[in-house]
């Protein structure tokens, strides 16, 4: 990505170069003007990702809002642990901040949802965010934990027949969370949960950063590499020679079907990178706040939250309708399943789509309202 | 001898022009195989198929001539609009058209092609005889559908990211006015009367009713499926009714104009995309993408009567009328 480009077409300001001083009060600006903030994380290719998709979302949006005399901007702010950027953003006029990615960053965007700013979390699955943890203005474009797992159980079970899992679990709230869920979704479709030894597939269930050794240690045990699950996009950010599992995931750079071919080879024109996860997210969340401004007139965070909650009919290049649930604002939406390819192609990436999971009956995957422990504050 | 062969010779003339009335008289319908690579020819009095034509890589948008003399197909893989010659039923030519052509229309008059140019987010204006682009308009994100007004005065495109029609006047060759619709429009059709455009939007299951003389939606039809998934739509020629080819539920919407309502479904086959209308109006065509089959409905009364055997994956429907 270009800077020269991004300041240009998106006014980008960023906070980590000023050390945060260049984050005030911006000067009056005509009504049209929208401000979405965004929180990068430390990790500057996770940073990469975010801003990557957030721009493109941006230029999708404007190429709507534009031609009815609105403008969506972005603001960016360096997260520094904590609530503290994402604050600082709705404090300097932010209508939307969109953050969660890297460690803790969803219990921050959490409490800028609390203080009343609508906040789109775009990196965060953590089931608690959507459970005792959810707040009103919280929005979850990321998939949970939950549906993840259940994606996970649809094509391992349901497809493939493979009934007895295994758990390797780290004791990381992340792992806790991703092994309950998976004892749920493996119950629920009539498998069950057994020794190693005994077990088709072997789910590691851990915190992001710790995804490489646990893959290695399975691999090293002898379990073959489509025999291994895991959720999110972490098991794609390894190393070629090291790719290896199932991993369930909200997007995949290879899908084709539903124009995500279109929004492929947009991304990687723009920025020639593969669009992740992460980056679908961040574009959907952008997307979304500018169809808000224009179809909604939204201009402050209850005419967007209501937007949001009227479940518009949203395009995320999935083939399906994508709409928040209501019960804990949860973005419905297709997962896919990536996992070795078949054909020994070096030019192509190792992990490959195998499966998409979940169009028929999208409230399948995650938490249904009857089992929600969310509970809106009026 | 010598009077044999005059016979002879007088027989295969009117044989000829038999065959030449009745080509008049029965429309030819063009289907693209989007994965056959082929496009089939159906004779419309009988419905059978009469031939498939070879025609290149990715055959999906569609039409005809007004005379029914030609026949366009964007090859998407090809990136090109192949030109088909109707009687010889072979490519006389292939108009460069931009990346992976996917839908265009041709002008009343026969002159010009209206070509969607997805990723470059335009419309090329190609003269219809020699292929040369003769302007290039700047439209809405990931342009697809595109239709002629009546009069030919109006082009609509639609623009599945950024959920608009692109309205475009063919004599200044510029887009004056864009149009909000439902969430990822595909396609649109004009009333005969140039007054009502109705436009098919696929991720909201909707069908919007745009009043053309202001630039503005009058209604919006919400199609009682669940995931309909509208794509094809055609009016009527009498512009009492339109038919619309949902994909996901996989029949067809009849809509009430007049009171602008949906009034019926009609099961078709599996994944119904593209949809075409005879010059009478009194059958349907719609091509069934999973199906690898051509419906052919009743209009009048509202039912399947044919299903036709087609290549792999039909995808658009046009008839020379």
């Amino acid at each position: 990505m270009s800077a020269t480009r991004i300041g240009r077409r998106t006014f980008l300001v960023s906070l980590a170069a000023a050390g945060g001083s260049a984050l005030r009060p911006r000067a009056a600006r005509a009504e049209d003007v929208f401000t979405v903030g965004l929180v990068l994380p430390a990790d500057p290719g996770r940073a990469t990702d975010l801003q990557r998709g957030a721009t493109l979302g941006l230029d999708d949006a404007n190429a709507l809002a534009t031609l009815f005399g609105k403008r969506l901007r972005l603001e960016t702010a360096a997260d520094r642990g904590g609530v503290a950027a994402g604050r600082a953003l709705a404090r300097a006029g932010a209508l939307a901040v969109v953050g969660g990615v890297g460690p803790g960053a969803g219990e921050g965007l959490r409490e800028v949802a609390a203080d009343g700013t609508v906040a789109l979390n775009v990196g965060a699955p953590d089931d608690r965010l959507r459970n005792e943890g959810c707040a009103r203005r919280a929005f979850h474009v990321m998939p949970s934990v939950s549906m993840y797992a259940d994606a996970l159980a649809q094509f391992l079970i349901e497809q493939r027949k493979l009934m007895r899992w295994a758990v390797a679990g780290d004791g990381s709230p992340r792992g806790v969370e991703t092994e309950s869920a998976a004892r749920r979704s493996v119950a629920r479709r009539g498998g069950s949960v057994v020794e190693p030894a005994a077990a088709d597939v072997l789910l590691l269930a851990v915190d992001e950063r710790a995804v490489e050794p646990a893959l290695a240690r399975a691999l090293a045990d002898g379990r073959a590499p489509d025999r291994i699950a895991g959720v999110g996009e972490a098991g794609l950010r390894l190393a070629p020679d090291q790719a290896a599992g199932l991993w369930a995931l909200g997007w995949h750079h290879d899908l084709e079907r539903f124009s995500a071919r279109e929004l492929n080879s947009r991304f990687r024109r723009r920025f020639n990178a593969p669009l992740g996860e992460t980056s679908w997210a961040a574009w959907a969340a952008l997307k979304l706040v500018g169809e808000a401004v224009v179809r909604a007139n939204a201009s402050d965070g209850v005419a967007l939250a209501a937007f949001m909650e009227s479940a518009p009919p949203f395009d995320g290049h999935k083939g399906d309708a994508l709409t928040f649930r209501r019960w804990d604002h949860q973005l419905r939406q297709p997962l896919y399943v990536a996992g070795p390819r078949k054909r020994d192609d070096a030019s192509l990436a190792p992990l490959a789509v195998l499966a998409d999971v979940g169009g028929k009956n999208l409230d399948a995957l995650g938490t249904a309202m009857a089992d929600s422990r969310c509970r809106f504050a009026p | 001898m010598a009077l044999s062969v005059k016979r002879l010779a007088l027989l295969s003339l009117a044989l000829l022009a038999a065959v030449a009335a009745r080509a008049a008289a029965e429309p030819l319908v063009y289907v693209s195989n989007e994965r056959g690579n082929t496009v089939t020819v159906i004779d419309g009095a009988t419905d059978k198929v009469v031939a498939t034509i070879p025609v290149g890589k990715r055959p999906r948008g569609i039409g005809t001539s007004p005379d029914g003399k030609t026949v366009y197909v964007a090859l998407g893989n090809d990136n090109v609009i192949a030109v088909v010659d109707a009687a010889s039923r072979t490519v006389k030519a292939r108009f460069p058209s931009g990346s992976d052509p996917e839908a265009f229309a041709v002008s009343p008059d026969g002159a010009r092609i209206y070509v969607s140019n997805e990723d470059a987010n335009t419309a090329s204006v190609l003269d219809a005889k020699t292929g040369k682009v003769l302007a290039t308009v700047p439209v809405g994100t990931e342009p697809e559908g595109v239709s002629v007004s009546p009069d030919g005065r109006l082009v609509y495109v639609t623009a599945e990211t950024t959920h608009t029609i692109s309205v475009i006047d063919t004599s200044a060759l510029k887009t004056v006015a864009t149009i909000l619709v439902g969430s990822r429009p595909r396609e649109s059709a004009f009333a005969p009367d140039g007054r009502r455009a109705f436009v098919t939007a696929e991720i909201a299951g909707v069908i919007s009713v745009i009043d053309v003389a202001k630039n503005s939606v009058v209604a919006t039809l919400k199609l009682d499926r669940p995931a309909p998934k509208p794509k094809g739509v055609v009016v009527h020629p009498n512009g009492k009714w339109a038919y619309v080819a949902n994909g996901g539920s996989n029949d067809v919407a009849v809509i009430d104009v007049e009171a602008m309502r949906v009034t019926s479904f009609i099961p078709v086959g599996t994944r119904p995309w593209g949809v075409a209308i005879t010059g009478d109006g009194k059958k349907l065509y719609v091509a069934n993408g999973v199906s690898d089959s051509v419906s052919v409905i009743d209009t009048a009364a509202q039912k399947v009567v044919a299903t036709i055997p087609v290549d792999k994956m039909p995808w658009g429907i046009a008839i020379a009328k």
